[in-house]
């Protein structure tokens, strides 16, 4: 009896191991799907491709605010003459934010790169048809684009050039940990990266849906920096020219240089490289989120409604102020009130690019630019870029806030004119350049009539004002340097500003330079818009000092701080140091 | 503010209510005696029982019992370490009775997994501890209440917030993934965490410690396994019991903060530091808003509340016949914050009912309970360190703000913005009902069938409310909203269900006797959740969604909070022998599948074998009896798994949203975008543990003195490890892979001893000592130092690491030794950091280069990296003791609970985060030119490698004791209840953590922290308050 009891117990035992249970057993995961099942089409891959768009367009690979901040191009915001500002100070270290924050941003949009790459060559080998074919093609070049151009950042940003190297999707732990690869071996790869986008991208994008995509030109122009950045000036030079000449890519400087800075004119003629941001969706997403398509660059630079967290450093708005105008050409003159004419109270260049207080000729936020913002402790000038001022009275008529639709245009024609110019004259070494580099950078100059440089008579502007210097290599390039770069990009670019004083060799001399020079503000009497006299005190920057006015003075910790070695080129990030052990110099 | 005050009477109110209640007369008459131990000595507290009832009382403190019973009845006297005496009372009215003492105390049964045991023929390592103990704390969570009480069983409060659980880890860390719960078990059925239940629905805790009797729970079993069984009703007349107490709450600790004059020299320090400004050309925000020469704020007073109530009332209503029995049981738990916008209540009610008739024994369990949870925003109490004392005292209640600040200012935005964070509302409503069914057959004598089907569902929802907050300027302007209004409604629902059915046969012949047990059991936990949200309020009065005007967003739950089922397969069998209960043996075995696994790894088999032998029982032993009264020893190895990972992590997935907008403005189009964005891992498996386990448990003089040890040593294999993976493999931050990389060992010893004085001056004492040695032995793959994810200090540094050699969640930090105070080191330093300066803290280059080629590294490589970390310590004690004192005399009784922790170092993440925000007190007496002889690093900025949470300059030492418990009670005696017609009332005064001696300067030393990766890095989380209350025990 017991026995035939236990048998039982046995058999139900058995039974249950034997039916094995795998539909019970079984869980699929509702929520996502799985990457096996991804990857089936060039549709799949085309939307990988957009993740890497959004990837492109996450505000911490290019760093804006700090990347210039370590340059000589801000002042980081609040409470002058204090700030803590580590990049301003050039007290920054392997943990902080902005390097590690680039650093995972620029590998994510790689790892997204490299999963269309892997996607595109497993799927083409089964497509016979030209259109699939050619738009796969496509695809894997804009994917080789942006792997590309986000080597270059890193390699131009991190550690002299010596970072690890990812052309693979890993699947397994023997493959995550990837060390430092040499400079030159970087830069071979992403230039390869390159020239494949090149080859293979298109030169125009027509269909709405893809405007923004980027371009063979874009490619070139990518190029073209690479070896710039590397002295490369006769390689650089081939790049540039066909950038420039070119006549598939239809590339021209824009009338106006403010159609660079705002919403108005985005993907315009001008432009190379843009990232595209929008504030036409998405507006129930927090502003800083990954899915988020708009920017808060203009809560960064503005004082209307934004945080005004960097502003123009006081060499800047001094250069700004002083720019020289051609005063034979009629786009300098505004009409007074009473129908006569003056001279516009700051260079069309300067206007569009920063808010000075007494500006009269140009409306920041509706009004003047005195009554819109307080230009008060030390700042006395914005930077209108990326800001809305054109189209709101204050950044927070955009609504919700902290957000903001301003395209960034990466590299424009201008960029490209100046530096083939510096490639023209090798440096600064080579004085047969010299005319046709001053050529370049005048059509620069006279698209936002100032006064030419050089001489007249050589001049495609003859009928314009020049200063009718006779220039060498040597002092182009200085004028390169000091003036046309900066006062033309100032806070644009991948981190140009910063890039140019590295490899031009005058960091730390710049700083101390700079250090050097005192300022005061003077009072600024106006009306205010509800038509009351009024004063913005210490808000008109001058050079000097002056009994019973606060001193400002700009970099002087830069230029105690300063060491090349730890600062010249941002330091491998402890995220990645902490968690690769094939990493462990620093 | 109001409302509380408004509360507080009322509350008392309710007490005074339920006293009154409790206090209304019953009916009685009597028998009376007194009731004396061997040497005659009276013995307060004996139970005296009605023979077939639940009608009974306890003797007094004169040994003195009255009780109503019949003339013919029988009366069970009975006390713990007595041998148990039945008298008839044959008519008469007084009745005097001496008690033997025990010889044999080990009858007392406990729990083992599906089944229970004698405690004398128990083989494994199983500890009990019963509501007595348990409701001695005044608290929600279990954990809390354990702490101390069993050797082995080690408790760290994670947080002090009100509802909070506790980490109760069993035997050293168990596993590096999630975390290191023990598997709970009530009545049977497993859950999944915390099945939250109020300490008056606990009759015991039987907690499995060695892995051999865990392993009857395979898969789940590595964590040990909490046994609770819930009260049950028995045969007699209904009894009654009504507790509750009421208490107040405050915070005693915290780190150290400037008040204004402090604060602007050490402001003017640091901007000296920083910025090379001295007075004169510097700057400070006093300069815009001079109004705060008139300030000196602390937050304190705003954030934390002082006297914050806390109150619990039970009631448990017991009896039956001998067919049916019952018990029901309800309990109110509040708990008000003591950080503002917190606070917690719950009401837990349990039925249990258990019927027999013929061959059917049926049980059933119900359960239901309701929380309601109100969460204080994200880091309140940082915000005392970052809020300035300069800075404008803030009225957490005003919904409008007029002269906020001067026009355009930052002040005024910081105003809306504070009194937009003090009034978000974020509260969890959630609630449950278990229950389960068991029917038991018993097909013969012997051989009983089983099955059992229980489970759980929970629902909860959590809503938080940004309400409309208008701020106006000096001017009277309305500023822009700092925090945008709007709503977040969050509602998750979970269902597990358990199905088990078994076979058990017992039988005894001869001498032997013989326990066979088989089953299977399924398990399946279904969870899902969702949010919605939409933005800007009209009006606070109106906070539902519809309230709300713009911008809905929706969707499902992402990471621990998506949307999963997971289901589980067993098939257990054991089979128990004992000799004359003088020699035990039991083996048993669990195969157990897991829909975690790929189909590949999904089966597992987790076998154990356990034996004992009471020592005592032979002959040879006999004359050393009435020294040592008894004698046991065990052994037992077993093996348990633990599948404790994010559900479907073993396949790599697709993430949406990655868009991007295509076309000029005024033109665009949404690109859609999809991705892959983290790792997975296809051949993730079973981590198994093998546990080896010797024991002894002695008693010495008839039993007074008890003392138990065990000896054990776990070996974990395939370790489930969340590796880091770095950001250049583009998962980003923090991102980890699970793999089954690593070895671990957990070495342990548990004592527990417990003296015991009878009489007339009674007393007791019992103390555990668990000492736990955790190392990682393996690691194999690439990575052998694994920084966890989630052990920063300060959002930049991790410090906590997985290596060889260390117990897990070790800190591996940068040594420093002083600071720089003179020229010619200054300069010897630059050779490391040529950044440095004056005052800066000294970083040390570890010595790893040879250069001699003796093979022993005595050089440093002149590079600050993590090369030179080294390691400090851990956030895990080296032992702990937990030491319980009860003394009673006459009718007074007193109880003290200690609990030391020796050992466990602590990272002092708040000192970090006041100094970072350059509010720490010491920050006034840092590096300076004026201050040369100071050791306090020059401060220049949070991010200054003089404050990064690296170093070993935040370490302190953990150790601390604490009084967790102290009551003092009065118990009534027998005649004045008698009066009053009831069985029992006690009337008690208690503290609970009223000392702590510590040299920690935190808020407070119990620092848990979730999980390992944050073990010991104290963040400013929620602190433990002390508390002061007044309760009473009532039974009729």
């Amino acid at each position: 009896m017991k026995k035939i009891r236990f048998k039982y117990l046995l058999l139900v035992l058995a039974l249950l191991n034997l039916t094995g249970c795998d539909d019970f057993l079984t869980q699929v995961n509702p929520n996502e799907m799985s990457t096996d099942s991804f990857w089936q089409n060039l549709d799949d891959a085309d939307a990988g491709l957009i993740a890497v768009y959004n990837a492109f367009k996450n505000q911490n690979i290019m760093s804006i605010g700090d990347e210039n901040n370590r340059a000589d191009m801000t002042y980081p915001g609040y409470g002058r003459p204090n700030t803590s500002n580590i990049y301003y100070l050039q007290n920054f270290n392997n943990g902080s934010s902005t390097p590690n924050n680039k650093w995972i941003a620029l590998y994510t949009g790689i790892f997204r790169a490299n999963q269309v790459i892997n996607a595109i060559d497993k799927l083409m080998p089964t497509y016979k048809d030209e259109a699939s074919i050619s738009r796969g093609t496509i695809i894997k070049a804009q994917a080789h684009f942006f792997r590309g151009l986000f080597y270059s950042y890193l390699y131009n940003s991190y550690n002299e050039g010596s970072v690890p190297l990812f052309d693979f999707v890993p699947e397994d732990e023997s493959q995550f940990y990837q060390g430092l690869q040499p400079a030159d071996k970087v830069l071979e790869f992403f230039v390869k990266d390159l020239e494949y986008a090149r080859e293979n991208l298109p030169v125009k994008w027509t269909a709405t849906k893809d405007i923004g995509r980027v371009t063979k030109g874009a490619a070139t122009a990518v190029l073209g920096m690479t070896y710039l950045y590397e002295k490369d000036y006769n390689q650089a030079i081939t790049y540039f020219k066909d950038v420039i000449e070119n006549p598939e890519y239809g590339y021209s400087l824009m009338p106006s240089i403010g159609d660079n800075f705002t919403t108005k004119s985005e993907f315009n003629k001008e432009s190379i490289l843009e990232i595209s941001y929008s504030l036409a969706f998405k507006s129930q997403i927090n502003p800083y989120d990954e899915q988020q398509v708009s920017n808060l660059y203009s809560y960064m630079v503005s004082p209307v409604g934004g945080y005004r967290s960097v502003y123009p450093s006081s060499w800047l708005i001094m250069a700004y102020k002083n720019e020289a105008m051609d005063t034979l050409d009629t786009r300098n003159f505004v009409k007074n009130a009473d129908g006569t004419q003056r001279l516009r109270s700051y260079s069309l260049r300067t206007s569009y690019s920063i808010a000075l207080v007494d500006d009269k000729d140009l409306n920041y936020y509706q009004v003047l630019p005195a009554q819109a913002a307080a230009f008060n402790n030390g700042e006395t000038a914005y930077y209108r870029k990326y800001s809305n001022w054109d189209i709101v009275t204050n950044e927070k008529d955009i609504f919700p806030n902290q957000r903001s639709g301003v395209n960034v245009r990466v590299i424009r024609l201008a960029d490209v004119y100046l530096m083939y110019a510096e490639c023209l004259i090798q440096g600064g070494t080579d004085e047969a350049g010299v005319a046709e580099a001053l050529r370049y950078i005048n059509k620069v100059r006279y698209r936002s009539a100032l006064r030419l440089i050089g001489p007249s008579a050589s001049s495609e502007h003859p009928g314009s004002m020049h200063d009718e210097q006779a220039y060498t290599a040597a002092q182009v390039m200085d004028h390169l340097m000091y003036v046309e770069r900066p006062l033309e990009l100032s806070l644009e670019g991948h981190a140009e500003r910063h890039i140019d004083l590295r490899r031009w060799g005058i960091t730390k001399q710049r700083f101390e330079e700079l250090s050097k020079k005192v300022y005061y503000g003077e009072h600024y009497p106006y009306v205010d818009v509800k038509g009351k006299p009024a004063t913005r005190w210490a808000s008109v920057l001058t050079e000097g000092t002056k009994t019973g006015y606060v001193v400002i003075s700009d970099y002087g910790q830069a230029a105690q701080n300063y060491v090349a070695s730890q600062h010249a080129y941002w330091p491998l990030p402890n995220v990645e140091v902490t968690t690769n052990p094939s990493i462990l110099t620093n | 503010m109001k409302k509380r005050i408004d509360c507080i009477p009322m509350r008392v109110g309710v007490f005074v209510f339920l006293l009154v209640l409790a206090s209304l007369p019953t009916l009685a008459q009597t028998v009376s005696g007194t009731v004396t131990g061997p040497e005659g000595e009276r013995i307060p507290g004996v139970t005296v029982l009605l023979k077939g009832t639940q009608n009974g009382t306890t003797t007094d403190g004169e040994g003195y019992y009255q009780i109503k019973a019949p003339a013919k009845g029988t009366l069970v006297f009975s006390f713990v370490g007595f041998v148990t005496q039945a008298a008839s009372i044959g008519g008469k009215a007084k009745l005097d009775v001496q008690l033997m003492e025990d010889a044999v105390q080990l009858q007392e049964v406990v729990a083992v997994g599906y089944g229970t045991q004698k405690k004398k023929e128990v083989t494994g390592a199983v500890a009990q501890v019963d509501n007595e103990v348990l409701s001695k704390s005044s608290t929600s969570d279990l954990g809390t209440a354990l702490q101390g009480q069993i050797a082995g069983v080690s408790v760290q409060s994670s947080s002090g917030e009100p509802g909070a659980s506790s980490n109760i880890q069993i035997r050293g860390i168990t596993s590096v993934t999630g975390s290191n719960q023990p598997l709970y078990v009530v009545d049977g059925i497993p859950y999944w965490g915390d099945p939250k239940l109020s300490i008056s629905e606990i009759a015991t805790i039987d907690v499995l410690k060695d892995a051999a009797s865990a392993s009857i729970y395979g898969t789940r079993g590595s964590g040990g396994v909490i046994l609770i069984t819930t009260k049950q009703g028995k045969a007699g007349t209904m009894k009654v019991d009504l507790d509750g107490y009421y208490g107040i709450q405050n915070i005693t600790s915290g780190v150290p903060r400037t008040n204004f004059e402090d604060y602007m020299y050490s402001y003017f320090l640091w901007q000296k530091n920083q910025n090379g400004t001295n007075l004169g050309n510097t700057w400070s925000p006093l300069e815009n808003t001079t109004d705060g020469f008139l300030h000196n704020t602390d937050l304190t007073n705003v954030i934390e509340k002082n006297n914050a109530a806390i109150q619990n009332y039970s009631l448990n209503v017991r009896g039956g016949t001998k067919d049916l029995t019952y018990s029901v049981n309800a309990n109110y738990f509040g708990q008000d914050g003591m950080i503002i916008n917190s606070g917690y209540e719950r009401f837990n009610v349990r039925a249990n009912t258990s019927f027999t008739k013929n061959k059917w024994t049926i049980r059933t369990s119900l359960g239901l309970r309701t929380e309601n949870q109100q969460y204080s925003p994200y880091g309140m109490l940082s915000r005392i360190y970052q809020y300035a004392p300069y800075q404008q005292p803030v009225d957490p209640n005003l919904q409008s703000i007029t002269n906020a600040g001067a026009n355009g200012s930052g002040q005024a935005q910081n105003m809306g913005y504070l009194a937009a964070t003090f009034q978000q509302k974020d509260r969890r409503k959630g609630g449950q009902f278990n229950g389960n069914i068991q029917a038991e057959y018993a097909i013969t004598k012997d051989l009983k069938f089983m099955t059992r089907f229980g489970g759980s569902s929970t629902a909860d929802t959590r809503v938080r409310i940004n309400p409309l907050i208008k701020t106006y300027d000096n001017d009277g302007v309305l500023l822009p909203q700092q925090v945008r209004s709007g709503v977040y409604n969050f509602s998750d629902r979970l269902s597990n269900f358990a199905f088990e059915n078994t076979l058990s046969y017992t039988k005894t012949f001869g001498g032997h006797h013989l326990d066979v047990f088989g089953g299977i059991t399924a398990e399946e936990y279904t969870y899902s959740s969702f949010f919605a949200q939409k933005y800007d309020l009209l009006s606070n009065d109106i906070t539902v969604l519809n309230g709300a005007t713009l911008d809905p967003n929706a969707g499902s739950g992402t990471g621990y909070n998506q949307n999963k089922t997971n289901t589980l397969l067993g098939m257990l069998g054991r089979v128990q022998y004992n000799y004359k209960g003088k020699y035990m043996l039991s083996v048993s075995a669990r195969r157990d599948a897991s829909s975690r696994f790929s189909k590949k790894y999904r089966w597992g088999l987790f076998p154990s074998f356990s034996a004992g032998w009471n020592v005592s029982d032979e002959e040879f032993f006999k004359p050393l009896l009435d020294k040592i009264s008894s004698l046991r020893v065990r052994a037992s190895q077993g093996t348990t798994g633990n599948q404790n990972f994010l559900d479907y992590s073993n396949a790599a997935t697709i993430t949406l949203n990655k868009d991007y907008a295509f076309g000029p403005d005024g033109s665009e189009l949404l690109g859609l975008g999809d991705t892959q964005t983290s790792y997975a891992n296809k051949n993730v498996k079973w981590e198994t543990s093998v546990q080896s386990n010797i024991g002894v448990d002695m008693s010495f003089f008839k039993n007074k003195f008890t003392f138990t040890a065990d000896f054990y040593n776990t070996q974990k294999r395939d370790m489930l490890f969340p590796l880091a993976v770095p950001p250049t493999t583009g998962a980003g931050k923090n991102a980890t892979v699970v793999l089954n990389v690593g070895d671990m060992t957990n070495k342990g010893v548990e004592l527990s001893a417990g003296y015991r004085k009878v009489g007339k001056f009674s007393w007791s004492t019992n103390a555990t000592f668990t000492r736990n040695i955790n190392t990682i032995t393996k690691m194999s793959g690439t990575n052998t130092v694994n920084y966890l994810s989630g052990g920063y200090v300060d959002n930049v540094d991790q410090v906590t690491v997985i290596q060889v050699g260390l117990p897990a969640g070790a800190f591996m930090v940068m040594p420093t030794n002083g600071i720089v105070k003179s020229q010619e080191q200054l300069a010897a330093y630059q050779k490391l950091v040529p950044t440095a300066k004056m005052g800066d803290l000294i970083y040390v280059d570890k010595k790893t280069v040879d250069t001699d080629g003796d093979g022993v590294p005595d050089q440093g490589d002149g590079l600050l990296n993590n090369d030179d970390r080294v390691y400090a310590g851990s956030g895990i004690p080296k032992f702990t003791i937990g030491l319980n004192l009860n003394a009673s005399y006459k009718n007074f009784d007193i109880s003290m609970q200690w609990y030391g922790s020796y050992g466990a170092k602590l990272i002092n993440a708040t000192r970090t985060a006041a100094y970072q925000y350059g509010t720490a007190q010491d920050l006034v007496y840092q590096y300076s030119s004026d201050n040369q002889n100071s050791n306090i690093p020059a401060y220049r900025g949070g991010s200054h490698l003089n404050a990064r949470g690296w170093s070993d300059y935040w370490i302190e030492d953990g150790s601390f004791i604490r009084l967790r418990n102290v009551s003092l009670g009065y118990e009534f005696p027998a005649s004045v209840l008698k009066k009053a017609k009831l069985n029992k009332l006690r009337l008690y005064v208690a503290a609970q953590n009223p000392i702590t001696l510590t040299r920690y300067m935190g808020f407070n030393p119990d620092v848990g922290g979730d999980g390992l990766a944050s073990r010991g890095i104290d963040k400013g989380t929620y602190p433990m308050s002390a508390q002061y209350r007044v309760g009473f025990q009532l039974g009729f």
